[in-house]
């Protein structure tokens, strides 16, 4: 079965709220385009990607380009290697393409899997979990949005996320690294964790992610991490940039503070596993590994998790920025990984995939279908989006 | 010499606005290299006030484009203590000259020569504009710059979608809209990107009508496509732009190329371009010099009143043509009335860049807007004031205090 036909569209993603700034971009906003790669086969099927890794800092000529010299003509089953209905790695004659555009993965996974009716789930090892645990990102610093209401208009927006089922969301914070000064960063970051604990309640898991906000604030980070223990969050994200050293000085103040937090991080790790994360890995400085879902792709995750077996380091790949396709691409591989902890999810209105499995108690219910699991609403896709598909010539 | 006015109090504080309302105002959608403009914009106001109870306004916006609240901090500390008439040679009520002390700072930071002006005119009793010279306008006109690839926020309308917006503008009171164009540059297969390029300019002409000025901006979008450029200045002779900004990045080559398509299919279009510069690079004298550049665009925030004053006054000078067209769009507001304090004084000013943001925390003080013209005002310094009780209740516990 030969790909026969590619083409690509984007298609416009909304969140259900304006997102605000976290410690380094300005506001995110409330809509982004999903660039959507549908690929047709002499078989009769259709696999699909999203090539939001590519876009971000690149051009449709190109893309076309690539996705023409790459896949056009490819036989399905030569994309991947299987043995006994597992992916092994990538089909030889595509093996250095899927070095340098990890992204197109998916699409081999979901191609693959619809030839042989299989899910990617199952090609990825099989389903250890029922339901997938996904958590509410869309905490950004939303105070800088709404404020009147400073503080309280994130604590506002987590418990709307409680009311929407979630059982886990992710707080923004490292105010202090660009927006504000950083003394007063790290009390309204403080005010923000404590707001936001006491409008969820006990029974709810609370992230937190600096993006590198605290970097050269240590004395800040240690402010924060103490004042901050009576939320117990459950895990700490990119407090720092990586750095033996610095995890160090947070592993020490944990211990001084009493906190039980997760120290994870790597979704900035663009050749997983690099070097100064393999050190904090053999160091036990971190607890979760986040390269990108798609960005690294399934095939540099099987390498990944097969690399950290043993270490007691958990899978938490990072997601924003994928939109819906994302979601579907993580459940698959949380369906099929052990040490995966908790999906990121970008809360993104349904459009042409349709919308997600069901949600109950803060997880998506997994549901095994051939390939990913995606289709496409055709429908839906000629009368809003066809208008800007580009065919790969 | 003038009564000494001493900076005592420096304070900022981040201001959001929508574009329409939270929730459901517009998206403004993305440039030829850009992501979306967005839902809502944000300026860093910064209020500086004297020991003689004078406050004068800027907006930081460009400092924090760049860099982090702690470094536009550490800038605006060394203002404190100084007297406001230190930073300019004033003479006969006029700025004749900037204080050697205070030149990096203020070219660096083009946004502090505006509360500079503005409380220099306070102190004063003038206008702002005062200080350059003598008014040579009373109404400066303004255009819409929102309109961005609207058609990819409502792929189902194409075309149409930046059309119905235009159509809005001029409901609304301008008379005049740029159209962001570009598309062959990233987000469109490139000559897909033209056509839809050509589409939305022949679909505003129609919803607009002739009368409506609309400028055209690629974002340097058309960079290593010429044909395609070609091909839209040819296809889009009959819609008589007003002028052509951004199309490819500026040098001699492709700017004669484009010059001698403009002079066959668009001969009343200006060219126009810089930006991204303050006017200073050889580039731009070489266009001037050749006669290629209608128009030159550093931003007014981050330019400042007096580098642009003396830009200006080179370029008229030099005996070239090219007239001055202020970029403004990182400055929803503020930049926007120092845009129109600018163009009162400056006889090659053309028009003002306008967000079309409306900020409920300021009172602008005698900026009438009339057939998409803002009138000059007569007010002190900027005119722009402060809504004291809206700050203290809604932006104070946001605010840096300056020490």
């Amino acid at each position: 079965m030969k790909i026969t036909e590619i083409s690509v569209t984007p298609v416009p993603s909304y969140y259900p709220k304006e997102l605000g700034k976290n410690a380094f971009s300005d506001n995110i906003g409330k809509q982004r385009l999903e660039w959507i790669v549908r690929a047709q086969t002499d078989g009769g099927i259709e696999g699909v990607t999203s090539a939001n890794r590519a876009m971000g800092r690149g051009r449709v000529e190109d893309l076309l380009t690539l996705l023409k010299t790459t896949l056009l003509g490819r036989e399905v089953d030569s994309l991947l290697r299987v043995q006994n209905g597992v992916v092994t790695g990538p089909g030889t004659d595509v093996a250095r393409t899927f070095r340098s555009t990890r992204w197109m993965d998916a699409l081999a996974f979901d191609l693959y899997g619809k030839a042989h009716n299989v899910s990617a789930i199952s090609l990825l090892g099989g389903k250890v979990r029922d339901a997938v645990p996904a958590y509410d990102t869309t905490l950004y610093f939303q105070d800088f949005l709404v404020p009147e209401k400073g503080a309280k208009q994130v604590a506002e927006e987590a418990a709307d996320a409680k009311a929407a089922g979630y059982r886990a969301l992710k707080i923004k914070t490292g105010r202090g690294g660009r927006w504000m000064m950083p003394e007063a960063g790290m009390r309204r970051d403080v005010d923000v964790v404590l707001g936001v604990r006491e409008a969820v309640g006990e029974d709810f898991y609370i992230y937190v992610d600096a993006n590198f906000g605290y970097d050269d604030r240590l004395d800040l980070l240690e402010d924060f991490i103490r004042e901050t223990i009576p939320a117990n969050i459950f895990w700490l994200e990119e407090m720092i940039t990586h750095d033996v050293a610095g995890y160090r000085a947070m592993r020490e103040m944990q211990a001084k503070h009493g906190s039980k937090a997760l120290l994870v991080c790597g979704e900035t790790d663009r050749d997983p596993i690099s070097e100064t994360f393999q050190h904090l890995i053999e160091d036990g400085l971190i607890d979760g590994y986040q390269p990108d879902i798609v960005g690294a792709g399934y095939l540099r995750w099987i390498e990944i998790e097969g690399a950290l077996g043993g270490t007691g380091v958990r899978s938490i790949p990072h997601n924003f920025g994928n939109g819906t396709f994302g979601t579907f691409a993580t459940l698959v591989f949380g369906a099929a990984s052990k040490t995966f902890v908790s999906l990121e999810d970008e809360r993104n209105l349904p459009h042409i995939f349709g919308p997600c499995p069901p949600f109950k108690d803060g997880a998506y219910q997994v549901e095994e279908r051939p390939g990913l699991g995606i289709s496409v609403d055709e429908d839906l896709f000629q009368a809003k989006y066809a208008l800007h598909e580009w065919q790969v010539e | 010499m003038s009564e000494k006015h001493i900076i005592k109090d420096i304070r900022i504080a981040p201001v959001e606005t929508y574009f329409g309302a939270p929730g459901i105002g517009r998206i403004v959608g993305r440039n030829s290299k850009g992501q979306n403009y967005g839902h809502n914009q944000r300026e860093w106001l910064v209020q500086v006030t004297t020991d003689s109870g004078l406050t004068g306004v800027t907006n930081a916006r460009p400092a924090m484009n760049r860099t982090k609240l702690t470094a536009l901090y550490a800038t605006l500390q060394l203002l404190l203590d100084r007297d406001v008439f230190e930073f300019y040679r004033v003479s006969g009520g006029r700025v004749t000259g900037v204080n050697p002390r205070w030149e990096e700072l203020l070219r660096e930071n083009g946004f502090i020569d505006f509360v500079i002006f503005d409380l220099m005119g306070r102190a004063l009793g003038v206008p702002a504009y005062q200080l350059l010279g003598d008014r040579v306008r009373e109404w400066v006109e303004g255009y819409d710059s929102t309109l961005y690839f609207q058609d990819l926020v409502h792929p189902e309308a194409g075309a149409d979608a930046v059309a119905r917006e235009a159509k809005a503008a001029v409901a609304n009171g301008w008379r005049a809209m740029k159209l962001k164009l570009g598309r062959p540059g990233c987000w469109f297969e490139p000559n897909a990107g033209v056509a839809r390029d050509i589409e939305v300019v022949h679909a505003v002409r129609e919803a607009v009508g002739p009368e409506i000025k609309i400028l055209v901006d690629a974002n340097n979008g058309y960079d290593g496509k010429l044909p395609l450029l070609e091909t839209f200045v040819r296809e889009t002779g009959p819609d008589k732009t007003f002028w052509m900004e951004e199309m490819v990045t500026e040098n001699v080559a492709d700017y004669g190329k484009l010059k001698e398509w403009r002079d066959r299919w668009s001969p009343e279009t200006m060219i126009v371009d810089g930006e991204g510069h303050r006017g200073r690079n050889t580039i731009y004298w070489q266009l001037m010099e050749e006669g290629l550049l209608d128009g030159i665009q550093p931003d007014m925030l981050d330019m400042g009143f007096w580098p642009f004053h003396t830009l200006a006054r080179d370029i008229e000078d030099s005996g070239y043509a090219t007239m001055i067209c202020p970029h403004n769009y990182n400055a929803a507001a503020i930049g926007l009335r120092g845009d129109i304090q600018f163009g009162a004084v400056t006889e090659r000013f053309v028009i003002a860049e306008d967000s079309t943001l409306h900020f409920d925390l300021y009172k602008m003080q005698g900026y009438e807007f009339e057939n998409g013209c803002y009138r000059v005002p007569s007010a002190p310094g900027l005119g722009i004031e402060i809504d004291q009780e809206l700050y203290a209740q809604v932006y104070r516990q946001h605010e840096t205090v300056v020490k």
